[in-house]
């Protein structure tokens, strides 16, 4: 085409030979070509008509050797919005010699037998045969690099959005934990605190490919120091949470495990903590029960921690949760419909 | 209106993008807030929506309401009708934000905030094609930018 594909050749008959599909009155080395090419090749005469047409093209185009020769390459591999372009470009090529596309790359679809159409790479050069100049199309079958470009591309958009959405995540921790911090010490650990169970929580994501993830494995993480030291034991079966529902229990424990520390059973070593799950019919039940070996008291007003526990449940698990404040620690207890 | 309104394109404040969209003003706006009005936030993330909130709380407003889904701002406004819907464009499964605030503000009179870290063309796009008159900042965002674009929205001159 000279406009758009393949150029034109002088004519001649094909044939196969040790399953190569050749012209027969082509020459030695053009035949060469035609046989060991991992492309498929496509030999054009001047007139429009197919010389050659090699076994990948065969493979490639869905038409065989026998039913192509001799006739104009555009009735079969040109999608019909490229065809007049081939004529014209036939034609200025036969009245001018010039060329545009000989010796170069380009990418354009081809047309299947069945009628669906082929992203290819084409390279078209030209050669004399037997004393006439014929055209010689290279075609690459590109179709799983053009599907691999796209999946890339959607990939490379996909991670931008995440990324944005994470810095407006973290973009509102901070401004967050700025309201419910007194000093910038404060902040900084809260807010460093955050952060890290975030990062926890998505490193357990990415290892399960961003699917799903196991609820014990995200306890597992983030009460790792408590449980080596004996203070607290985590049970339940394996229950398989998405991406959007792990990373807000994430950041429900993280807050738990905070108060824990701070005011609760985490404070000493003498205290306990049990954190259970059950799921039944999709519904998830979470129980956090403290042990602590001193009487503790209920916070004076709602933190920080507590506001953003109760907003995550309703906003994003659509569940419920309850607080239960007692002498000897908190038990918090939660269920949300595992999506 | 006391303050001057300009002419700065969207993109001054979050990506590039068509000069049909409503300009989101970083100067302060002169005109009186009309802080009784009722805003409903619909965004899938609860720190980002909390931070939303927080602050159009800042700014003086108390009636705030918060969807996660367009399926849930949609029943929210029917139960009692925004003055000015605050919206992100990905909302997971079932409509997008911008489906969902057309099918609240199907004449479009209920201003319209976009605050999505989806601001390709389509998406301009689109919202230059349904809601001509709604602002556009990508994620994540700065208070004072949001503030600002809320306050353009609101003003009686926008009106």
């Amino acid at each position: 085409m000279i406009g758009r594909c393949l150029g034109q050749m002088d004519g001649d008959r094909g044939l196969y030979a040790n399953r190569l599909v050749l012209a027969h009155d082509l020459e030695p080395n053009l035949g060469a070509v035609l046989k060991t090419a991992l492309d498929a090749v496509v030999v054009m005469r001047f007139d429009g008509t197919i010389a050659g047409w090699n076994e990948v093209a065969a493979e490639t185009f869905g038409w065989t050797f026998d039913e192509v020769r001799d006739r104009p390459m555009s009735e079969f591999i040109i999608p019909p919005r490229y065809r007049e372009a081939h004529e014209r470009g036939l034609v200025h090529h036969l009245a001018t010699g010039e060329g545009p596309v000989l010796n170069t790359r380009f990418e354009i679809e081809a047309l299947h037998r069945d009628g669906h159409e082929i992203p290819i790479e084409l390279s078209i050069t030209s050669t004399t045969q037997f004393g006439e100049v014929v055209f010689l199309g290279f075609l690459r079958d590109i179709s799983e690099q053009r599907a691999a470009a796209q999946r890339q591309a959607l990939l490379v958009a996909e991670l931008n959005h995440r990324a944005k959405n994470l810095l407006a995540v973290v973009s509102g921790i901070a401004h967050m934990t700025l309201s419910g911090s007194g000093t910038l010490d404060e902040f900084e650990t809260a807010f460093i605190g955050r952060l890290q169970s975030l990062d926890q929580a998505h490193e357990i994501l990415t290892a399960a490919s961003w699917e799903k993830a196991a609820i014990g494995k995200l306890a597992a993480t983030l009460l790792k120091p408590y449980i080596a030291d004996g203070r607290a034991v985590i049970a339940g079966p394996e229950v398989m949470l998405g991406p959007r529902q792990f990373i807000s229990l994430g950041m429900v424990l993280h807050e738990l495990i905070t108060n824990g520390v701070r005011f609760g059973a985490l404070s000493t070593l003498r205290n306990r903590l049990s954190l259970s799950w059950t799921e039944c019919e999709d519904e998830v039940a979470i129980e956090w029960v403290e042990a602590c070996h001193r009487p503790v008291s209920p916070p004076a007003r709602q933190g920080l921690g507590t506001q953003m526990i109760t907003l995550g449940v309703r906003h994003e698990l659509k569940g419920e949760s309850e607080h239960d404040w007692r002498p000897d620690g908190l038990t918090f207890r939660l269920r949300f419909k595992r999506i | 209106m006391g303050g001057s309104m300009r002419s700065d394109p969207i993109s001054e404040l979050s990506t590039d993008g068509p000069s049909d969209l409503r300009p989101v003003l970083a100067e302060e706006s002169l005109d009186v807030l009309p802080l009784a009005t009722a805003i409903l936030v619909v965004e899938d993330s609860a720190m980002i929506a909390w931070t939303v909130e927080s602050f159009l709380g800042q700014m003086g407003f108390t009636d705030i309401v918060m969807a996660s889904t367009g399926e849930e701002a949609v029943a929210l406004a029917r139960k009692a009708p925004p003055g000015l819907i605050v919206s992100d464009i990905n909302l997971g499964a079932g409509a997008d934000g911008i489906d969902t605030a057309i099918a609240i503000t199907s004449d479009g009179h209920i201003p319209v905030l976009f605050v999505s870290a989806y601001a390709d063309d389509a998406v301009r796009q689109r919202i230059a094609s349904h809601l001509p008159l709604a602002g556009l900042l990508c994620k994540p965002v700065q208070r004072d930018s949001f503030q600002a674009a809320v306050r353009n929205l609101l003003a009686p001159s926008a009106q």
